[in-house]
């Protein structure tokens, strides 16, 4: 005589087996689709303005506007097209364009690439590169290559920058050659 | 005139930018060129005003400089005031000119007018040496510039000696010099 219980085990096993096997693929399109699906981009828009506030003072840290931009859900990015960038603190204004921009870190970070200019009508200066850092939070500019800089007494290239925006200090680095106008008799 | 009054070029491995302070202070190999004038140091800080470069404060182990073949200085110190035109060297200063050498604790060099001004500090006596072909030229007549009546460097009371090397004529060093205090730039 055959023990029930070993039957009805066996048929319980059999069909949990055959219902995980259903959710999985009722849960999982086609993986291409998917991949598809991720790696497009959650939010286009053209002509943008973006304005960033100080969380503290309220007042805007700083106003960005692009021909287009492209945000990106999985890699929390987003991408520029001719970004313009505005940085106002009282009296330090920058402007800093390029073709292409990034933004990172929840709008902490915006990368600036290619034709990179950035310049301080207040303080008379002009700074060209390749790429440009700026990290809102901590109001700080890098630039990781070499940098052309026409400064009101003249020019001044180096292979790196790092400048406080607040303290107005510049660091430059991996070589300084500034050129000085002679002094006026 | 040296024709060293043009463009001034400086370089570094590295230099830092205070904005509000309007200096630049460079580190590293730093070394200043205005044409045929040769500054090299360890520390080059520069001070603008009114857009322009208008002096260069330098220190170096020791700080070394050069003007074509009439002009070789060094110094612990070296102020290079543009506007004044005029080198200040303090500590173990030693400057040759056209065959002529000055040593004190602090030498003064007018662009100018070529005038040079070394004074004592502490034991470290005025030193001037005037080679034999220098003194006989100067002898025999070299008209104008500052001459000395008695055969000696002008010594002052504080014990500085000032010499116009173009008619220089034999000295020693100033037996009753009185220790001054050097006047710090």
């Amino acid at each position: 005589m055959r023990r029930p219980g070993l039957l009805s085990a066996s048929g319980v096993i059999l069909l949990g087996l055959i219902v995980m096997m259903t959710l999985h693929e009722w849960g999982n399109p086609l993986e291409g689709d998917n991949e598809a699906f991720l790696s497009a981009p959650a939010i286009t828009a053209e002509n943008i303005v973006a304005r960033q506030f100080n969380r503290d003072s309220g007042e805007v840290e700083y106003r960005l506007l692009a021909n287009n931009l492209e945000q990106y859900e999985r890699e929390a990015l987003t991408l520029l097209d001719h970004p313009d960038l505005s940085l106002n603190n009282g009296n330090n204004q920058w402007t800093i364009q390029a073709d292409n921009g990034e933004v990172r870190d929840n709008g902490d970070l915006i990368v600036f690439e290619n034709n990179v200019e950035a310049v301080s009508k207040n303080n008379g200066v002009t700074l060209d590169t390749r790429e440009l850092h700026y990290l809102s939070g901590d109001r700080q500019v890098s630039a990781p290559d070499t940098v052309h800089m026409r400064h009101s007494e003249g020019s001044t290239r180096a292979g790196s920058m790092d400048a406080d925006l607040d303290t107005g200090r510049m660091t430059l680095k991996q070589g300084v050659v500034s050129e000085f106008k002679g002094p006026k008799p | 005139q040296s024709g060293a009054e043009g463009p001034v070029e400086v370089s570094a491995n590295q230099a830092v930018f205070e904005r509000d302070a309007g200096t630049g202070v460079y580190r590293g190999d730093a070394e200043l060129i205005q044409g045929n004038r040769q500054l090299n140091a360890d520390v080059l800080r520069l001070f603008t005003e009114n857009e322009q470069l208008v002096r260069v404060e330098a220190t170096g182990s020791p700080v070394r400089m050069r003007e074509g073949k009439d002009l070789n200085a060094h110094a612990d110190k070296l102020v290079y005031d543009l506007k004044r035109r005029r080198l200040i060297l303090t500590g173990n200063a030693y400057v040759q000119h056209q065959g002529n050498t000055f040593e004190g604790a602090r030498v003064e060099y007018d662009l100018n007018s070529r005038r040079m001004d070394a004074s004592s500090e502490g034991d470290k006596r005025v030193r001037l040496v005037i080679p034999a072909a220098n003194a006989s030229q100067a002898r025999n007549g070299d008209s104008g510039g500052e001459e000395s009546q008695n055969g000696e460097g002008n010594p002052g009371e504080d014990g500085s000696s000032t010499q116009s090397p173009a008619n220089s004529t034999p000295a020693t060093a100033p037996e009753n010099s009185t220790p001054n205090d050097a006047e710090t730039p």
